[in-house]
C-alpha cells in the first residue's frame, strides 16, 4: 500500500510543488494550509510522514509541531521541517524546541526545495518504518 | 613738627626768635650769617626760612635768591629794618612770602608764619592733587589697555572666524579663526578687501538682506544662517554665520560677522547618513534574500512540474507548473520595480491621465488572484473625476501595493468562512482626489500599526519584503499627498491615499519644467 505524506503549508504553490514531488516518488500526498487543519488531518488521514512549514505566519506551524510531539499517538510520525530561514538546522532546532523537552525533528529541508533531496530524505525516513 | 631756619647776625635776636618760635611749636635751626644759613638750609631743608636782610657778607636778599634757587617752594620771610621799604619790595619781587619790620613783634611774626604755612599747605595740596591725577590717568590707561588686550585676545583666540567691516564694508578686523577658515592673512585683507567677497557667488546681497531684514533674528541681526564662503584657494566652505550691524550714536558704523566652520559637522552628518544607508541596505538585503528564496522555490517547483509533465505526458502538471513559473516571474518583476522606485531619488513623471483608468488597470491585474483566494474584489469609482495631472506609473504601483496587501490580509485571516472583500474606491474631494482600499481581512494590532512604515517591516515572513508600503509612501510624498490608514484587529483595514489637485500644466508649470529637466 502507498504511504501517505501530509504537507502543511500556507503557500498553495508549495503544496503543489511538494505534492508533485511526493506523488512522483510513489506516495499519496494530502495537504493542509494551517496547523489546525493539519492536526485534524493527522487524526483522520493517519499520515506516515509530515512535511511542515515552520514559518507560516500566524498559522501555528510551531504549535502543530508541539502538539504532534507531545501526543503519544502522533509522536512517532516523522516530521520534516521545511524552512526558508537561511541560518541552518541549529537555529531552527532551538527555535522549534525552545525550553520544552521536545525531540528534534527527523529532518530539515531548506527552501528553495531541491526535489531530489526531498525525495531521498523522505524515502530514507519511510524505509526505516 | 615743622622746621624753621632763622638767620640773623645779632645773637640777641636769634635767641629771642628761638624762644618765641620754639614756644609756637617749631623746631628751630639757627645760623649767624648768610653763608652758614644757606649751608644749614642745604643740610636741614626747612620749609620756612626767616632771614635778616642786613648782614655782613652774604645779605638776606642774596640768601633769598639762593634758597629760592635751591628750592622754589621754600617760604622765606625777610626781616627788614624799620622803614626799609626798598629792601622789602625787592624781597617780595624775589618771591619772598612776606616781610616783617624790626623790631619783630610777636603778632607780626604770627601773621607772617600763618600766611607762609597756608601757602605751604596749598602747595602741598596742589602737589598731592597733581600726583594723584597722574596716578589716576596712569591707572585708567592701564585698565583701558587691559580691557582692549582682553577683547583683542577674545577676538583673536575665538575659534569662530570673526570679521568686521567699516561702514563701507572694508574689512577692519580679521581674527585668527578667520585666517584659519579662509586661508588669508589679516594683513592681506584688512583695509584692502570688501566683506562681501568672501561669500560664494552672489550670496553677499542675500546676506545683507537677511541682516537688514526681520526674518533671521530681527532687524540688523543675523542669527545662525547657513551659507557658503570661498577660501583663498577657492574651496567652498559651508559655514553658519551670525552677524550684527554696529551703531554709534544711532549711526551705522560697520558690521561684524561670526563664522562657524561646518565642514566637520557636515562630514559627520554625511557619514551618519551613509552608515544609516548601509545598515538599511544590510536589512534590506537580508529581507530580500529571504523573499527571493521563496520566489526561487516557486520557480523550482514550476520547473520541476513542467519537466515531469514533459517526461510523463501529464498535461495537468504542465499548466500548473507553467502557471507557477509565470507567477514567480511576476513576483521578481514586482520586486525589482519596487526596489528601483524605493532606491531612486526621482521626481514624479507628471502627465495628464485618468485616475479611474489606473484603478481599473490594478483591478484587472489582481482580479484573478483575488478570485483564487476567495476574495471578492469590488470597485467603487467616482465617475466625476476628470483627467488629472499625476505620475500614472507611480500611482499604479501605489494602488497595486495596497490592493495586494489587502488581499493578503484576507488570505491571512484565521477566521473561517468569512465573506472576504477588498474595495477599491476613488473619490473626488474639494482639493484633490482620494483613493481608498478597504479590506475586511485580519486587521492590524497596535504594535503592527506602529511598525508599519518602518524600513522593511513585514508581517508576511519570507513572503514579503516590507518594501510595498515604503514605496507607496515615497511616491505619495513625491506627489505632495498623504497616506493614512485605519485598522482594527479581526475587522479589517482601510488605507487612504489623498493627492492634491494638479489639474493643469499651467498651475504646476514651473515645477514640471524643472522636473523634466528643461
Amino acid at each position: 500500500m502507498k504511504k501517505k505524506v501530509l504537507i502543511v503549508d500556507d503557500e498553495p504553490e508549495q503544496i503543489e510543488f511538494a505534492s508533485t514531488v511526493m506523488e512522483e516518488n510513489g506516495y499519496i500526498a494530502i495537504s493542509a494550509s494551517n496547523g489546525a487543519e493539519g492536526m485534524r488531518k493527522v487524526h483522520t488521514e493517519k499520515p506516515d510522514l509530515i512535511l511542515l512549514d515552520i514559518l507560516m505566519p500566524e498559522k501555528g506551524g510551531l504549535g502543530m509541531y508541539r502538539d504532534l510531539k507531545q501526543n503519544e499517538e502522533t509522536k512517532h510520525i516523522p516530521v520534516v521541517i521545511v524552512t526558508g530561514v537561511a541560518r541552518g538546522g541549529d537555529f531552527d532546532d532551538r527555535m522549534i524546541r525552545q525550553d520544552e523537552d521536545l525531540p528534534p525533528p527527523e529532518g530539515y529541508i531548506e527552501k528553495p526545495m531541491n526535489p531530489d533531496a526531498v525525495g531521498k530524505l523522505v524515502n530514507d525516513l519511510l524505509s526505516k518504518i | 613738627m615743622s622746621k624753621i631756619l632763622v638767620i640773623d647776625d645779632e645773637d640777641s635776636i636769634r635767641r629771642l626768635l628761638k624762644v618765641s618760635l620754639t614756644h609756637k611749636g617749631y623746631e628751630v635751626v639757627l645760623a649767624e650769617d648768610g653763608e652758614k644759613g644757606v649751608k644749614a638750609f642745604q643740610q636741614t631743608s626747612p620749609p620756612i626760612v626767616l632771614t635778616d636782610v642786613k648782614m655782613p657778607g652774604m645779605d638776606g636778599i642774596e640768601v633769598l635768591k639762593e634758597i629760592k634757587r635751591l628750592d622754589p617752594d621754600t617760604q622765606v620771610i625777610v626781616i627788614t629794618g624799620h622803614g626799609d621799604m626798598e629792601a622789602a619790595i625787592q624781597a617780595l619781587k624775589l618771591d619772598a612770602s612776606d616781610f616783617i619790620n624790626k623790631p619783630v613783634t610777636d603778632e607780626a611774626l604770627s601773621v607772617a608764619l600763618k600766611r607762609a604755612k597756608h601757602v605751604l599747605w596749598m602747595k602741598e595740596k596742589l602737589k598731592e592733587y597733581t600726583d594723584n591725577l597722574e596716578l589716576m590717568v596712569k591707572e585708567a590707561t592701564e585698565e583701558l589697555r587691559a580691557a582692549h588686550d582682553f577683547q583683542e585676545n577674545l577676538i583673536q583666540s575665538s575659534i569662530d572666524g570673526i570679521i568686521a567691516g567699516d561702514k563701507d564694508e572694508t574689512v577692519i578686523v580679521f581674527n585668527q579663526g578667520a585666517e584659519d577658515l579662509l586661508g588669508y592673512t589679516a594683513d592681506e585683507v584688512i583695509g584692502k578687501m570688501e566683506m562681501g567677497r568672501i561669500y560664494a557667488a552672489d550670496m553677499a546681497p542675500t546676506i545683507k538682506e537677511k541682516l537688514d531684514g526681520e526674518a533671521c533674528g530681527g532687524r540688523n541681526r543675523l542669527v545662525h544662517y547657513e551659507t557658503t564662503v570661498v577660501s583663498k584657494s577657492g574651496e567652498e566652505i559651508p559655514v553658519r554665520v551670525s552677524g550684527v550691524t554696529l551703531f554709534k550714536n544711532g549711526l551705522d558704523t560697520g558690521v561684524v560677522f561670526f563664522f562657524q566652520d561646518l565642514r566637520e559637522i557636515k562630514r559627520l552628518q554625511r557619514e551618519l547618513i551613509e552608515n544609516e544607508r548601509l545598515s538599511a541596505m544590510g536589512q534590506a538585503v537580508a529581507g530580500m534574500a529571504h523573499y527571493i528564496k521563496n520566489i526561487l522555490n516557486g520557480l523550482q517547483g514550476g520547473v520541476y512540474m513542467v519537466n515531469r509533465s514533459l517526461k510523463k505526458d501529464k498535461p495537468i502538471l504542465l499548466s500548473k507548473g507553467w502557471g507557477m513559473v509565470e507567477n514567480n516571474i511576476g513576483k521578481v518583476s514586482d520586486l525589482v520595480i519596487n526596489m528601483i522606485l524605493y532606491s531612486k531619488e526621482r521626481q514624479p513623471d507628471y502627465v495628464s491621465c485618468s485616475p479611474n483608468e489606473i484603478a481599473q488597470e490594478v483591478y484587472d491585474l489582481v482580479h484573478e488572484k483575488a478570485l483564487q483566494s476567495k476574495v471578492k474584489l469590488v470597485k467603487e469609482f467616482d465617475l466625476s473625476i476628470n483627467e488629472c495631472y499625476l505620475d500614472p506609473n507611480g500611482l499604479h504601483r501605489c494602488l497595486l501595493n495596497l490592493v495586494t496587501n489587502a488581499i493578503d490580509a484576507c488570505i491571512l485571516d484565521p477566521q473561517q468562512d468569512k465573506a472576504w472583500s477588498v474595495v477599491i474606491r476613488t473619490r473626488k474631494e474639494k482639493d484633490g482626489i482620494r483613493f481608498d482600499v478597504v479590506d475586511n481581512g485580519t486587521g492590524m494590532a497596535k504594535e503592527v500599526q506602529d511598525m508599519l512604515f518602518q524600513r522593511f517591516f513585514t508581517t508576511k515572513g519570507g513572503k514579503g519584503t516590507g518594501l510595498g508600503l515604503l514605496v507607496t509612501r515615497k511616491i505619495v510624498d513625491e506627489h505632495g499627498g498623504v497616506v493614512s490608514f485605519e485598522s482594527s484587529p479581526g475587522k479589517g483595514t482601510t488605507f487612504t491615499i489623498r493627492l492634491p489637485h494638479r489639474c493643469s500644466e499651467e498651475t504646476q508649470g514651473n515645477i514640471s519644467m524643472t522636473e523634466r529637466g528643461t
